[in-house]
C-alpha cells in the first residue's frame, strides 16, 4: 500500500501519463494565447471586428494564401502597394503632389479588385491617377473633389470611365459598362489580348498621381490593393474580416464561457450529490427528485426561451449560469455515487461511535475525496462549455459585441459559406473548437483516472 | 519428485528499491503429497506459487534459480510452449476469492465448459463435468445454477472442479479456505484429502494458518521474510519445531486446544532493505553475534527435517 | 494460572451490560415488492459483566455483528431494551441506551467502544495517523497539542505501535498495524465496554495472538469488558471468559469457556468446536468427519420450530414442532435444545 494522495502526486501523475501530459503542455499554450491576447490587444481591435470599414481593403471570402502550393498559384494572394508623395510645387492658394507606387504582378491569375485607398488632411481640388502597364500602355482616370478617406475600385465610377476609355482606345470597339472583374482584366492584360482571351500581362506597373490641392496635405494613408483572391492563414469572410484574427479574438472569449460553465455547473453539482448521498435516507429522496426536476428540463428550447426574454442583457456570466442551471444534475449523480460509497465505509460508523458529529465527517471524509473528482470533471466540463456556447452564438444567443466562434459560423451558415465553397470559413472555426476541446479532455481524463478509483478506499 | 525449487529469487522492482520477495527459495514436492507452504503476509509465499505458473504480477520478475517439474526447467520454457502444456494441463492454482472468479452472468456448468473447451479437451465434456463435480462432492445438478445461487463453499468447490478439470498432477492452493466459514473450510480440507489419496493428486497448500496447515499438510516450509527457515515432514515440524520463528508462529496461531496465545513481537521487516545476517534476527529472543553478521545456510538436522539457524 | 483468574470471575462479577429480550428485525420492500422480513436477532437475553469478556461465536448470518452492534447504540432494536449499568464516582445509574436523550446520549456512547473486523476500512486510509488520533480527542474536549500527544502516545503504547508512526498516512500501514492502529484510537476514550466485532478475522494467524494479546492487556489494566465477536471457536476460547453461540439470531449455547469448550451441549456448538483448526498432525491422512446434514439456514425463511433442524443429525419430531427453551442444564451452562 505505497501509494500517495497529496497534490503533489497527483500532479505528478497527471504528467506521467502521456496524455496527460500532452492535454497539459496544448493547455498551457492555448491560456498563454488567450492571455496574450486580452492583455496585449486593446478593445478597439475587438470592436474593429464589428465595423466593416476597417475591412474594406481585404479581398471577400477569399482561401488562405498557402492553397497556392495546391494548386500552382491560381490564388494570388492580395498586394498592397505604399504610394510615396513628394510636394512638387506648392504657393499660397496651390498645392501640387506627385505620388508614385510600383510592383511587380507575376502571378497567372487576376486579383479580384483593384483599389486605391486614399486618406489624408486637407482640401485636394483634383486628382489625376496614371496607371502604367508593362507594356508601356496607360489607363487615366481622374478624381475631383474627394473625400477623406477614400477608396477608389473597379466599381468606382471614376475608375470605370477611365478603363472604357482606354479600352475603346486600344480593341477600336466602344462599350458601355463593364463589371468589375472585366476592369481588372483591362488593367492586368496585354491590349493585344483584350479583344480575344485576356491573359495576364506579369512585369513592372507603375501607379503615378497627380494632387492639385488648394491647401497644405498630410497623406496619413495612401496604398494601392490589388486584392488577391487569397488572404492570410485562413482565408477571409464576406467582410473581408480575416478568419485568422476571428478565431484569436474568439479564443479568450471560448475559453471563459467554457470555464466559467464548468465551474458554474460542476461545483455546485458535485455539492449537491455529495450532500445528499452523505445525508442518505429520506433526506436524500426529497434531493434527488428535485435534482430530477431539473434533469427533465429540455436544454435547448430553455435555453432559446430565456435568451429571448433576456435579449440584450444576456452577458457571459450569465449564459454560463443559465447553461449551469441545466447541467449540474450530470455531476450531483456522479457525486451522489462517490458519497454512497464512501458512507459505506467502516470509518464512518466508527466517527459515529466516538461521537463525532456528522457534519464532521463530511469534511474530514467526504470533502478530501470529492475534490479531485471536482477538478477531473471541471477540466472535463469545458469542452462541453465550449461547444454549447459555441452552439448558443451559432444559434444568435450571444452576448453583443462579443467575437465569438459561433458568432463566425453563424456568419458562414447565413452566407452559405458550404454551398459556395468558402471551406475556410467553416474548417477553421469548427477545428478551433476541437483543438481547444481537446486538452481539456486529455487532461480531465488523466485526472479522473487517477481519482476514481481512490473513491472507494482500498 | 514432481517438483524441485532451487534457489528461487523474484524481484519487484520499485521506485524506492528492490523488493527481493522471494529470495533463495528452495523446496521439494513428491506425487501424491500434500506441502504446505506457511507464513505470514508478506513472507513471499504466495509469490513462490506465483512463480510456478509464472502469473507473477508485474512489475515481479524471476531474476534466479530453477523450478523443475518432471525434470523440465519450467521458468525457461518459452511462453506459448508453457501456456499449452503447463498451465491448468499439468499445474494449476486455486486462490482465496476464486468463487469471485466466475462471471455472474453465466452459469457454473457453462464455465466449467468453457475450460474444458478452451484447453481442447477431447472426451465428452459432459460426461466429465458430471464426473469432476462429483469429484468434488457437489451435486451435478448445480452446473445449471449461477453462482449467485451458491454458497461460498460451494463456489469453491466449483473452482476447485476447474482447477481440476484437465487431470493436472499439481494443485497450488493459495489460501483457499480464508474467506469461509469453519465448516465450509474443513469440507474444503476433506476434499483435497481425498483428491490426494484417490486421484494421486499433489497440493502446494499456501496459508498464514499453522493449525490448519497441520491437519493436511504431509511437508511443511515455513518461510519469512522471503526466505524458508524451516521445512520438512509435518510431524518433526509441529511435534520438535527447531526454528525459533517456527516456535513463536506455533504459540501465536490459534487453536481450539489452545487456552492461551502468545504474539510474536516487532513487525516483518522491509525487504527492500532487509537486515544483514538472519533476517529473523532482530526479533529473534536467541539472536547471537553471527546471526547479526551471517546469513544461515540450510541444513538438515536428520529425520526430514531442515532449518536455516545459527543455533543448530 | 490465567484460566484461574477467569473462572473466578464468572461468579462474582456485577453485571455491566443486560440485554432483555431483543429483536432486530429488518424490513425490505412491501410497497411495490414482496415483503421480506429479516430477522436478524430472534429473541436475546444475556448479560455482560464488569471486566468480563463475553465470546460471542456464530457463522455470517447469525446475528451476532448486528447484536454487537445494538448493545453499542449503532441499531435500534425492533423490541426489547439494552441497559447499562453505569457507576461513576460512587454513582449508580441503570440507564436504558435507547431511551436516552442527546448530551446524555453522547456521553454514554464514549464509554463504549467498538473495534471493527476491516483495519483497512475502520480507519480512514487517507488521512494523517495523527488526524486519525487528534480528531476524536478534540470532540472529547482535549484541546491542548501536548495533552493530546501525551494521551496518543499511552494508547500506542498499549497496542505496542511507536509514536513515530504519527507522522504517516494510514495507508502507509500494514493490515496489523491498522488494526492496533483501530484499537489505539478505541482506547483514547478510557471506554467501561468495547464490542470487538471480529477483530482478527482479516489479520494474518500469527497476529491474532499478538492483537487478542492486546486487549487481553487492556482488559486487565483498565478492567474493560469486552463482547468479543468472532466466527472462529479457537480465538474465542483463546480470549473470552464465557462464550454465547448464536445461531440465526437466537442463543443456542452459554457458559464459561472451559465448560462449553470440553463440554459442547448443542449439535452446533459440537460441530463449530469439530471443524475447528487444531495444531494435530496426525489428522493430515484422515477426513474430518463433521456432524451436519445439508439443510438451509436463513434468516427470512425461519423454519417452524427449532431453527437448526434442517441441519441437525440429531432431529427429532418434537425438534420440528416447537422450538426448545434456552434452560440451565449445569450451573453457569445453559442450552436450547430438545436434547436435553
Amino acid at each position: 500500500m505505497s501509494q500517495e494522495f497529496g497534490w503533489g502526486y497527483y500532479l505528478r501523475e497527471v504528467f506521467r501519463s502521456r496524455s496527460g501530459a500532452v492535454g497539459i503542455v496544448m493547455l498551457s499554450i492555448l491560456l498563454a494565447a488567450a492571455v496574450y491576447v486580452t492583455l496585449t490587444t486593446p478593445p478597439s481591435v475587438f470592436q474593429s471586428w464589428f465595423n466593416p470599414a476597417n475591412w474594406v481593403n481585404n479581398p471577400i471570402n477569399v482561401p488562405p494564401t498557402w492553397i497556392n502550393y495546391f494548386n500552382g498559384g491560381k490564388n494570388p494572394p492580395s498586394l498592397q502597394v505604399p504610394i510615396t508623395f513628394k510636394k512638387i510645387y506648392s504657393s499660397p492658394t496651390i498645392y501640387v503632389y506627385t505620388g508614385v507606387a510600383n510592383f511587380t504582378y507575376s502571378y497567372s491569375s487576376y486579383p479580384t479588385d483593384v483599389s486605391l485607398y486614399l486618406s489624408f488632411s486637407g482640401k485636394i481640388s483634383s486628382i489625376n491617377v496614371q496607371w502604367v502597364k508593362p507594356d508601356g500602355s496607360s489607363v487615366n482616370f481622374s478624381v475631383s473633389q474627394p473625400t477623406a478617406p477614400s477608396s477608389y475600385d473597379a466599381a468606382s465610377v471614376q475608375l470605370q470611365q477611365g478603363v472604357l476609355q482606354y479600352l475603346s482606345k486600344v480593341t477600336g470597339r466602344s462599350y458601355t459598362s463593364l463589371s468589375q472583374a472585366q476592369v481588372v482584366q483591362v488593367l492586368l492584360s496585354p491590349p493585344s489580348t483584350l479583344s480575344s482571351n485576356p491573359r495576364v500581362e506579369k512585369g513592372v506597373y507603375g501607379l503615378k498621381l497627380l494632387v492639385i490641392a488648394s491647401s497644405q496635405v498630410n497623406f496619413s494613408r495612401a496604398d494601392l490593393f490589388l486584392k488577391g483572391s487569397s488572404f492570410g492563414t485562413m482565408g477571409t469572410d464576406f467582410e473581408g474580416r480575416p478568419i485568422g484574427l476571428g478565431l484569436l479574438l474568439g479564443l479568450p472569449n471560448a475559453l471563459e464561457i467554457g470555464a466559467l460553465t464548468s465551474i458554474a455547473s460542476v461545483i455546485p453539482g458535485v455539492l449537491y450529490g455529495g450532500i445528499s448521498g452523505y445525508l442518505g435516507g429520506r433526506k436524500d429522496g426529497v434531493m434527488q427528485w428535485l435534482m430530477l426536476v431539473f434533469l427533465a428540463l429540455p436544454a435547448l428550447p430553455f435555453l432559446v426561451v430565456m435568451s429571448y426574454v433576456l435579449k440584450t442583457s444576456l452577458s457571459i456570466e450569465l449564459e454560463a449560469l443559465l447553461i449551469a442551471f441545466l447541467s449540474w444534475p450530470f455531476y450531483a449523480i456522479i457525486a451522489r455515487s462517490a458519497a454512497l460509497s464512501i458512507k459505506s465505509q467502516a470509518f464512518i460508523e466508527a466517527d459515529r461511535v466516538m461521537g463525532i458529529p456528522s457534519y464532521r465527517s463530511f469534511f474530514t471524509h467526504f470533502m478530501p475525496r470529492l475534490i479531485p473528482l471536482t477538478i477531473a470533471y471541471t477540466a472535463l466540463g469545458v469542452p462541453g462549455g465550449i461547444i454549447l456556447g459555441e452552439t448558443l452564438a451559432f444559434l444568435g444567443i450571444q452576448p453583443a459585441n462579443v467575437v465569438t466562434w459561433g458568432r463566425i459560423l453563424e456568419d458562414a451558415y447565413a452566407n452559405f459559406a458550404a454551398v459556395n465553397g468558402f471551406w475556410w470559413w467553416v474548417l477553421f472555426p469548427g477545428i478551433m473548437i476541437v483543438v481547444v476541446s481537446f486538452p481539456f479532455v486529455l487532461v480531465g481524463f488523466a485526472i479522473e483516472r487517477i481519482v476514481a478509483p481512490r473513491v472507494s478506499v482500498k | 519428485m514432481i517438483l524441485e525449487i532451487r534457489d528461487l529469487r523474484v524481484y519487484f522492482p520499485l521506485k524506492r528499491g528492490s523488493v527481493k520477495a522471494v529470495d533463495g527459495v528452495s523446496m521439494d514436492v513428491e506425487k501424491a503429497e500434500i506441502v504446505g507452504l506457511a507464513g505470514e503476509s508478506g513472507s513471499g509465499k504466495s509469490t513462490v506459487g506465483y512463480s510456478i505458473l509464472r502469473i507473477i504480477p508485474p512489475p515481479g520478475k524471476t531474476v534466479g534459480g530453477q523450478i523443475r517439474f518432471e525434470g523440465e526447467d519450467l521458468l525457461v520454457m518459452p511462453e506459448p510452449e508453457f501456456s499449452r502444456r503447463i498451465r491448468w494441463e499439468k499445474i494449476s492454482m486455486v486462490f482465496q476469492g476464486s468463487m469471485s472468479s466466475f462471471t455472474p452472468v453465466y452459469t457454473i456448468g457453462y464455465q466449467l465448459a468453457e475450460t474444458l473447451r478452451l484447453h481442447g479437451y477431447e472426451g465428452d465434456p459432459e460426461s466429465r463435468m458430471v464426473e469432476l463435480m462429483k469429484m468434488v462432492r457437489l451435486d451435478p445438478s448445480l452446473l445449471r445454477k449461477y453462482p449467485h445461487e451458491l454458497s461460498g463453499g460451494q463456489k469453491q468447490r466449483a473452482f476447485i472442479a476447474m482447477a481440476i478439470a484437465l487431470n493436472p498432477e499439481l494443485l497450488i492452493a493459495d489460501e483457499p479456505t480464508t474467506a469461509l466459514d469453519v465448516v465450509s473450510q474443513m469440507s474444503i480440507l476433506n476434499l483435497l484429502k481425498s483428491l490426494k489419496r484417490d486421484y494421486g493428486l499433489s497440493v502446494i497448500f499456501i496459508t498464514h494458518d499453522l493449525a490448519l496447515l497441520s491437519e493436511i499438510a504431509d511437508r511443511v516450509y515455513i518461510m519469512y521474510a522471503g526466505k524458508v527457515v524451516e521445512g520438512g515432514a509435518s510431524e518433526r515440524i509441529y511435534k520438535t519445531p527447531k526454528h525459533p520463528y517456527t516456535k513463536a508462529l506455533l504459540a501465536s496461531v490459534p487453536s481450539i486446544d489452545k487456552a492461551k496465545l502468545e504474539g510474536i513481537p516487532g513487525f516483518m521487516p522491509d525487504l527492500v532493505d532487509p537486515p544483514r545476517g538472519c533476517r529473523f534476527h532482530p526479533r529473534c529472543p536467541f539472536a547471537m553475534e553471527v546471526c547479526r553478521r551471517d546469513e544461515p545456510k540450510v541444513k538438515s538436522v536428520g529425520g526430514d527435517q531442515d532449518v536455516a539457524c545459527w543455533l543448530y | 494460572m490465567w484460566e484461574a483468574i477467569r473462572t473466578s470471575r464468572v461468579g462474582s462479577t456485577e453485571v455491566l451490560i443486560s440485554v432483555r429480550d431483543l429483536y432486530v428485525h429488518f424490513v425490505k420492500g412491501g410497497i411495490l415488492s414482496k415483503r421480506l422480513v429479516t430477522k436478524a436477532v430472534d429473541g436475546v437475553s444475556l448479560h455482560i459483566g464488569r471486566g468480563e469478556v463475553l465470546g460471542l461465536v456464530g457463522e455470517s448470518g447469525s446475528g451476532k455483528t448486528t447484536l454487537g452492534r445494538v448493545t453499542i447504540g449503532l441499531q435500534r432494536p425492533t423490541r426489547g431494551e439494552v441497559i447499562y449499568h453505569r457507576r461513576s464516582n460512587g454513582l449508580s445509574q441503570d440507564l436504558n441506551l435507547y431511551s436516552l436523550r442527546g448530551r446524555e446520549q453522547r456521553l454514554i456512547r464514549r464509554e463504549m467502544q467498538m473495534i471493527f473486523q476491516d483495519p483497512y476500512s475502520s480507519v480512514d486510509p487517507i488521512i494523517k495517523v495523527y488526524d486519525a488520533m487528534r480528531l476524536p480527542l478534540r470532540y472529547m474536549g482535549v484541546k491542548e497539542r501536548e495533552e493530546a500527544n501525551r494521551r496518543i502516545e499511552e494508547a500506542f503504547n498499549q497496542v505496542g505501535l511507536p509514536f513515530s508512526l504519527v507522522n504517516n498516512y494510514v495507508f502507509q500501514l500494514s493490515g496489523g498495524q491498522r488494526q492496533r492502529l483501530s484499537i489505539a484510537r478505541a482506547l483514547l476514550f478510557n471506554p467501561r465496554y468495547i464490542v470487538a466485532d471480529e477483530p482478527v478475522s482479516m489479520v494474518d494467524a500469527s497476529l491474532k495472538g499478538e492483537i487478542i494479546n492486546i486487549m487481553q492487556r487492556i482488559r486487565q489494566n483498565m478492567g474493560t469488558s469486552f463482547l468479543f465477536i468472532t466466527h472462529e471457536m479457537a480465538v474465542a476460547r483463546a480470549f473470552a471468559d464465557r462464550i454465547a453461540v448464536m445461531y440465526l439470531g437466537k442463543i443456542v449455547e452459554i457458559g464459561s469457556t472451559d465448560d462449553v469448550i470440553s463440554h459442547p451441549l448443542h449439535p452446533y456448538t459440537q460441530l463449530l468446536i469439530q471443524a475447528s483448526p487444531r495444531v494435530d498432525p496426525a489428522l493430515r491422512d484422515k477426513e474430518v468427519k463433521l456432524q451436519v446434514k445439508d439443510g438451509i439456514s436463513s434468516s427470512v425463511e425461519i423454519p417452524r420450530g427449532c431453527r437448526y433442524a434442517p441441519r441437525c443429525p440429531f432431529a427429532m419430531e418434537v425438534c420440528r414442532r416447537d422450538e426448545p427453551p434456552l434452560k440451565e442444564v449445569q450451573p453457569g451452562h445453559q442450552v436450547s435444545c430438545w436434547l436435553y
